[in-house]
């Protein structure tokens, strides 16, 4: 087998590309495991903000502030975004898709570019849906704005690591089970690092660079960890797919 | 086949190598910008940042500073906050210098390291560099405005930390002589007459603490006078052998400090080194009906005059209380370059009782007692260079006839001195006496003149708390819980419903 550089028409590349975004944003409402996703997530979330605000919790008091919970959110999109990515590549590799997708005028960064995306849109909406949140806190005290925007900034890069990793893991595999398994024991390893692995694993460490976030600094390094995060995995993404070429 | 393995073989071996290329250089790229503080603080009032003072210690700290805080998980608001005050600021602090390192511990659930490190106060952080170790305590934290009760508390915190760090990681440690050899107060003796707490607290605040006894020249390490940055005489029992005196002034007239505690029923152990101080003594017992510690009058609870020495305790509140004291009065102190000034003094109903074996029901007799207020404690320090332009007294007559007092002050050294009419507040039977401690503290601090190396403008840390009426906390917990997620699972039922139909 003689491996072939594709052709790709100018002019229908942007077209393809917006396609592809719209067709996998459309699939997570296609199926009602979209809206599930949002409403478990914002039952779970409700939760905690509940208990946050009304100290169930005695070494928590209530606060005009997101800090209390910002933790928690991140660990519940730890166990939703598995399930949002695992259908990337996984689905289309077992019904048969990925060979038109193969087909279309699209690069393999691209086209991981576009799935991606996608799912980067729907974490939006879906982090969008918790905007009774600082609403609340709005109406019932005085939080401090600057905090408030940082955490959801800083809970936006870690949901968007979480996908990232997960397109990788997807791109692995023709078995969504097994790509959402496998990114979810990859997250959770690098989510403990942070305890376990001294300073250098805590500089690796996914949750230890939320922390500023949550109260309030921006700090560059943390918003570089993040973006690098996400690039590697998108590169790994993209060298997996190529390499289904050569193999 | 041969050749289209070596195909595959060179592809993959580009990729790996592709692959740990990007991932090098992504991280080196973390690593050159994490090393760089590119920090903001966007809260309101920039709570979390620190002092540029912070910001260049942190900067130039070359040795290892290890903190560790000792704060149980208390359940009272003020507990949680403080808590979390002090971990945001030393989690600031190790963001920006990798060579600090910090661990909030709790003392019930580490009770090993607690032992270790010989805790016996809730919320004590213990800063520590090779075998230099200073303490803060929470009680030291805030300062509150006792005018006001809206006014928030102050957070010091930042000025203590960064004081601690540079105390335990500059060149050399004070030291601190306790003067032997005529009845002092035991800094080994455990009782409540001892001072066993004081050397443990003085180590503590990174001091090294010594025993020296000038006639035998025995001292609890290899050390001489010269050595010392501060002589405590402690309570003397015994009139100073002669000579002893001449050698004590000759020190402070080499700019040496001293903080000489007195007390009643005794006659003046060392009147010349009182008489170069400027301050004499009275013979009697303080009794104050005023203000004194609930446990009679001979416990006096004086007013505190501004000094450096006093200025934190009155922005604490805090009140110290003296057990058996005498009265003090001024004088002119025997270099002219030199003032003594009233530290504290009893309430003006305060009086200083002479009868001393009727202080049971003892009454002011004007015609024998002093009348208060009576001054209880003393500060001698150099006059300002005003006051000194302005008061240019003749020396006194001893200066003029010679002796050790009449020699000249070594250039730029004045010597700094602290007498207290009273030995026992330090003891270890009162020093835990809110003040007490502090009061201690401050004066060997203003003494061996370690006034705060840097002073950090205290802040006041925000806590947005919220308080719900019970119909907002129910329509929180109906509406976040139920009503709000709901809405998105009836739109995907919806959805779901409407997908079967077509």
């Amino acid at each position: 087998m003689v491996c072939h550089p594709r052709v790709i028409h100018p002019g229908t590349t942007m077209t393809s590309f917006l396609a592809l975004i719209k067709k996998d944003f459309r699939s997570y409402f296609n199926s009602p495991i979209g809206l599930v996703a949002i409403a478990l997530f914002l039952f779970i979330t409700g939760f905690a903000f509940t208990a946050h605000l009304t100290q169930v919790n005695p070494h928590n008091l209530p606060e005009a502030s997101l800090r209390g919970i910002l933790y928690f959110m991140a660990v519940i999109l730890l166990f939703i975004c598995p399930f949002l990515s695992m259908r990337g590549f996984a689905e289309e590799r077992k019904s048969g898709t990925i060979e038109l997708l193969k087909t279309a005028p699209l690069t393999d960064t691209e086209l991981v570019f576009g799935k991606y995306l996608a799912s980067l849109f729907f974490l939006f909406l879906l982090l969008l849906a918790t905007v009774e949140y600082p609403l609340i806190l709005l109406v019932t005290g005085a939080p401090d704005k600057g905090p408030l925007f940082l955490s959801y900034l800083g809970l936006f890069l870690v949901g968007a690591s979480f996908l990232a990793a997960g397109l990788f893991a997807s791109s692995l595999t023709r078995s969504q089970m097994m790509a959402a398994v496998v990114t979810f024991v990859l997250l959770l390893t690098l989510w403990f690092l942070a305890d376990v692995g001294g300073e250098i694993g805590e500089k690796i460490s996914l949750i230890s660079h939320l922390q500023s976030f949550s109260l309030g600094v921006f700090d560059l390094a943390d918003i570089v960890y993040y973006l690098f995060f996400i690039a590697f995995f998108l590169f790994l993404t993209i060298r997996n797919l190529e390499s289904e070429r050569w193999r | 086949m041969k050749i289209e393995s070596l195909r595959k073989f060179k592809y993959g071996a580009n990729a790996i190598a592709l692959t740990i290329l990007v991932g090098a250089v992504m991280v080196l790229l973390f690593g050159l910008i994490d090393r760089h503080d590119l920090r903001w603080d966007f809260t309101a009032n920039k709570e979390l940042s620190l002092s540029d003072q912070t910001v260049q210690v942190l900067k130039n700290l070359d040795q290892e500073v290890q903190v560790t805080a000792f704060f149980r998980r208390g359940e009272s608001p003020d507990d949680y906050f403080i808590r979390r005050k002090v971990g945001d600021v030393l989690k600031e602090y190790a963001y920006r210098s990798p060579k600090v390192h910090y661990e909030m511990v709790d003392p019930d659930l580490e009770v090993q390291k607690a032992i270790a490190e010989n805790i016996t106060t809730d919320g004590t952080i213990v800063f520590r560099s090779g075998s230099q170790r200073k303490d803060v305590y929470k009680s030291q934290l805030f300062n509150y405005d006792r005018f006001s009760e809206q006014a928030l508390p102050e957070f010091t915190g930042e000025g203590l930390f960064t004081n601690a760090m540079v105390a335990i990681t500059g060149e050399s440690r004070k030291t601190v002589y306790f003067l032997t050899g005529h009845g002092e107060k035991n800094l080994e003796e455990t009782g409540p007459n001892g001072y066993r707490q004081i050397k443990d607290y003085l180590t503590k605040e990174n001091y090294e603490v010594k025993t020296l006894n000038l006639l035998t020249g025995g001292t609890s390490d290899s050390a001489s006078l010269e050595d010392s940055n501060l002589l405590i005489i402690a309570s003397p029992q015994h009139p100073f052998p002669e000579g002893e005196e001449e050698l004590l002034i000759s020190y402070l007239k080499k700019g040496g400090n001293l903080l000489l505690l007195l007390d009643p029923l005794l006659p003046s152990s060392c009147p010349r080194i009182l008489a170069f101080l400027g301050v004499a003594l009275q013979a009697d017992l303080v009794l104050d009906p005023k203000r004194h510690f609930l446990l009679g009058m001979h416990y006096p609870v004086p007013f505190l005059s501004e000094h450096e020495i006093t200025k934190p305790l009155k922005d604490k509140g805090m009140n110290p209380v003296l057990y058996l004291a005498r009265g003090l009065t001024l004088k002119q102190p025997t270099l002219s370059t030199l003032r003594a000034e009233k530290l504290f003094e009893s309430s003006p109903e305060g009086w200083g009782e002479t009868t001393l074996n009727q202080k049971a029901d003892a009454k002011f007799d004007k015609e024998k007692d002093f009348a208060g207020p009576v001054i209880l404690g003393v500060t001698v320090g150099q006059l300002s260079k005003k006051k000194e332009e302005a008061e240019s007294e003749p020396a006194s007559p001893e200066l003029q006839q010679g002796g050790p007092a009449s020699q000249p002050v070594t250039e730029n050294k004045q010597p700094r001195a602290v007498v207290v009419g009273d030995s026992d507040f330090a003891t270890n039977g009162i020093i835990q006496v809110p003040g007490n401690m502090d009061l201690f503290l401050n004066m060997v601090s203003w003494l061996v003149g370690s006034k705060e190396a840097i002073s950090i403008r205290p802040k006041t840390p925000e806590f947005r708390n919220i308080s719900l009426t019970e119909g907002q906390a129910q329509f929180i917990f109906w509406f976040t819980q139920f009503a709000y997620p709901l809405l998105f699972l009836g739109i995907g039922g919806f959805v779901w419903w409407r997908r079967r139909l077509l």
